[in-house]
């Protein structure tokens, strides 16, 4: 990346709510021209820091700079700006038309012709009332808008509420594709992090208003993983200290432990003291950090059936 | 990868530059428009309903009577029951647009702007539709049957500009209170409601007390008297411009909450 | 078709070795976008074009400006040359500590590649069952 200035800079901002802390001493960088993943647990902070970068609601300390400026109340920053939000309000008696009218007055590089597409895509009734849409018909009429007005720096804000597998994939298909047509700056915020692992190429993670992971996606791959092997080999594994330990299962005399901070060497002493190392996802890898218990009913099966082992470790091809 | 092609501030794909300060808060008024239910069709239907109740009405009282007695004893004109709507439109206005604009990516300045310029947009049109039907009203006495609807005490027998005047002033200043429960409902929700009513109810008991017993009456009289037709509907712009602004003070730090 | 735990860019490198070592991409032929790839595994365009440029770093692809990466002449015998390199690593080794694990040594072992590669030869090698 060449680009000078980061679409996003945070430095220490902080927003209470009264005795609450949604956003505790947040620093980060999101580069211009990438996807981003910010990701964490509900009420984690995430809709906060978005309503905070894009001048809907204020910082309490500390410092939020788009493009280089202050968000907040400041239109040549904001116009670049489209937020695209899971609890957006409409106007009483918006139809899906009326949006699609008066969104293009406020983006210069809306694309109407990719707006009816997308119209056809997410097979969007027109000329219902906002208030009698589904739940994903409501998500659509956002992604739509979030697609289409092309803008420099895009939230999407759990974009897809009540929108089926297939609707999903659509809007990864136009995202991606559109992307790479126009690249722009993207920030999806999401807790279907599978879904979305590989769009991402870098990640933000959230938890309790705090910071806990800024990094590009690549670097997170490969990072954590399962080591699984006799318990005295694994805790000897662990004693050397290399690795962090984010979560153990033990069955039997065999110990799985997920850990944190695998690099080559860590690798090699691994399967030369005869252990398996089997990779976790990203959001295995987020769900313990971020203290929670999976919640993926296919996760636990899958671990268990690392536990069980049966591959070789060796060849990860 | 370079960063040549990426979207950024000044690099567009399209034609259209950004956006001047006029075209920022041209389009929030033009998105008080995009849907034209709220904002024309039902005020006019209100009007035109409050129109053919009081002629029913009045014709009625004529048949009945076969006197031709003059509806509303030629103090308040019926059109008066089109000024409390105008508060609720302007709430609705307010709240509603608001979230709708900042998720747009208006700023807070741009929107009670652009609501202002609609406000007075607004204003003038009805004052326009008014005025017409005041003159239609004494073409043909009442409607054929004497009612009072549009004609208004407060502008007598004046002429053209008055009558726009006055229509204006009282429809504007309708919209700027209604403003202000909107933006502090947004601000403050339920609560600031009350606040606000329990504050304007204070205030407007603490001036009558005040005048009463001081025994001002007179003054107040004479001050109607001195200003005139007129100057008293020129002067009702000052307390809606007032409103106006606190409307957006109270929407300088509002958040569109889910 | 795209793993965990192991970085994407180096998966897209990787497949297109594949192909190229397999014949699939001959020598001198195009090789899709970046956004082609992005689109076809559903990634990001910057990690595709990341696992595309490793390759045209290494001299297996080159850029025609304005066209696009072809396949370098003599790209598939470097490759298989590198490759059989990593195959020491990555299946020999990991085998070894295997076979050592279960008291198999490597004359043993050796033994038991051939008959496992005669018996492939023969027929496909029946699934065993283990406890």
């Amino acid at each position: 990346m060449t680009t000078a200035t980061p679409a996003i800079e945070t430095r220490g901002l902080t927003k209470r709510f009264g005795a609450m802390t949604a956003l505790d001493d947040v620093t980060v960088t999101i580069p211009a021209g990438s996807i981003t993943g910010l990701l964490g647990r509900n009420g984690a902070g995430k809709t906060t820091l978005m309503h905070v970068l894009t001048g809907q609601d204020f910082p309490s300390e500390g410092e939020a700079r788009v493009f280089g400026q202050r968000p907040a109340e400041n239109a040549s920053v904001l116009q670049h700006i489209a937020f695209i939000k899971e609890s957006q309000k409409y106007p009483d008696d918006f139809k899906p038309k009326h949006v699609l009218t008066s969104a293009p007055w406020f983006f210069e590089n809306w694309d109407a012709d990719f707006a009816a597409q997308l119209v056809d895509d997410f097979r969007l009734p027109l000329n219902r009332r906002i208030k009698k849409l589904s739940r994903g018909q409501l998500s659509a009429v956002g992604v739509i808008v979030g697609l289409a007005s092309r803008a420099p720096l895009t939230f999407f804000d759990e974009p897809y509420l009540g929108l089926d597998a297939v609707a999903r994939q659509i809007f990864y298909d136009r995202l991606l594709t559109d992307y790479a047509k126009f690249p722009r700056t993207v920030v999806l915020s999401t807790h279907l992090i599978d879904e979305v692992a590989n769009l991402l190429e870098h990640v933000v993670v959230i938890d309790q208003g705090r910071v806990i992971l800024d990094s590009p996606a690549e670097e997170l791959r490969g990072r954590a993983a399962s080591v699984i092997g006799p318990r005295a080999e694994v805790d000897a594994f662990l004693a050397r200290g290399r690795v962090e330990t984010l979560h153990r299962e033990e069955l039997g005399g065999t110990a799985s432990v997920l850990v944190d901070g695998i690099d080559d060497v860590v690798r090699a002493d691994a399967l030369n003291s005869g252990l398996q190392l089997t990779p976790v996802t990203l959001q295995q890898l987020i769900v313990r950090r971020t203290g929670g218990v999976l919640n993926d009913a296919a996760a636990p099966a899958a671990e268990a059936a690392a536990l069980r082992g049966r591959r070789t470790a060796g060849a990860r091809r | 990868m370079t960063a040549v092609g990426i979207l950024e501030p000044g690099a567009r794909n399209t034609a259209t530059g950004p956006a001047s300060s006029f075209e920022r808060v041209w389009r929030i008024v033009r998105l008080h428009y995009a849907n034209r239910l709220n904002s024309v069709i039902a005020p006019l239907n209100i009007a035109l309903l409050i129109f053919l109740v009081f002629w029913i009405v009045q014709a009625l009282v004529v048949y009945a009577t076969g006197q031709n007695v003059q509806s509303g004893q030629g103090n308040v004109p019926g059109l008066i029951y089109f000024l409390p709507y105008q508060i609720v439109f302007a709430v609705q206005a307010t709240n509603l647009t608001f979230a709708y604009a900042l998720g747009l990516s208006s700023t807070r300045r741009d929107f009670s702007l652009g609501t202002w310029l609609m406000f007075l947009i607004q204003s003038a049109g009805f004052s326009f539709i008014f005025t017409a039907m005041s003159y239609l009203e004494e073409w043909t006495t009442g409607w054929g049957v004497h009612a009072q609807i549009f004609h208004t005490p407060l502008y007598g027998t004046g002429g053209l500009g008055l009558r726009l005047l006055t229509f204006f002033s009282f429809v504007v200043f309708m919209q700027c209170v209604g403003s202000v429960f909107g933006a502090v409902f947004v601000r403050w929700h339920a609560v600031g409601l009350y606040v606000l009513g329990g504050a304007m109810v204070l205030v407007l008991l603490g001036s009558i007390a005040l005048i009463t017993f001081n025994q001002w009456w007179m003054s107040v009289g004479a001050w109607f008297v001195a200003v005139g037709p007129a100057g008293f509907a020129a002067w009702l712009l000052l307390p809606a411009a007032l409103f106006a602004v606190i409307g957006h003070l109270a929407l300088r730090r509002a958040t569109p909450k889910s | 078709m795209i793993d965990e735990g192991k970085p994407i860019f180096l998966q897209i490198a990787e497949q297109i070795e594949n192909d190229i070592i397999e014949g699939a991409l001959a020598e001198e032929s195009q090789v899709p976008s970046t956004n082609e790839f992005a689109a076809f595994h559903r990634i990001n365009p910057a990690t595709a074009g990341k696992g595309v440029n490793l390759l045209v770093d290494e001299g297996v692809l080159y850029k025609k400006r304005g066209i696009g990466m072809f396949v370098a002449t003599g790209a598939r015998d470097v490759l298989i040359t590198k490759r059989r390199t990593q195959f020491v690593d990555d299946y020999v080794r990991p085998l070894l500590t295997e076979a050592a694990k279960l008291g198999i040594d490597p004359r043993t072992l050796s033994g038991l590649i051939q008959d496992a590669s005669a018996e492939a030869s023969a027929e496909p090698a029946p699934s065993r069952a283990h406890g």
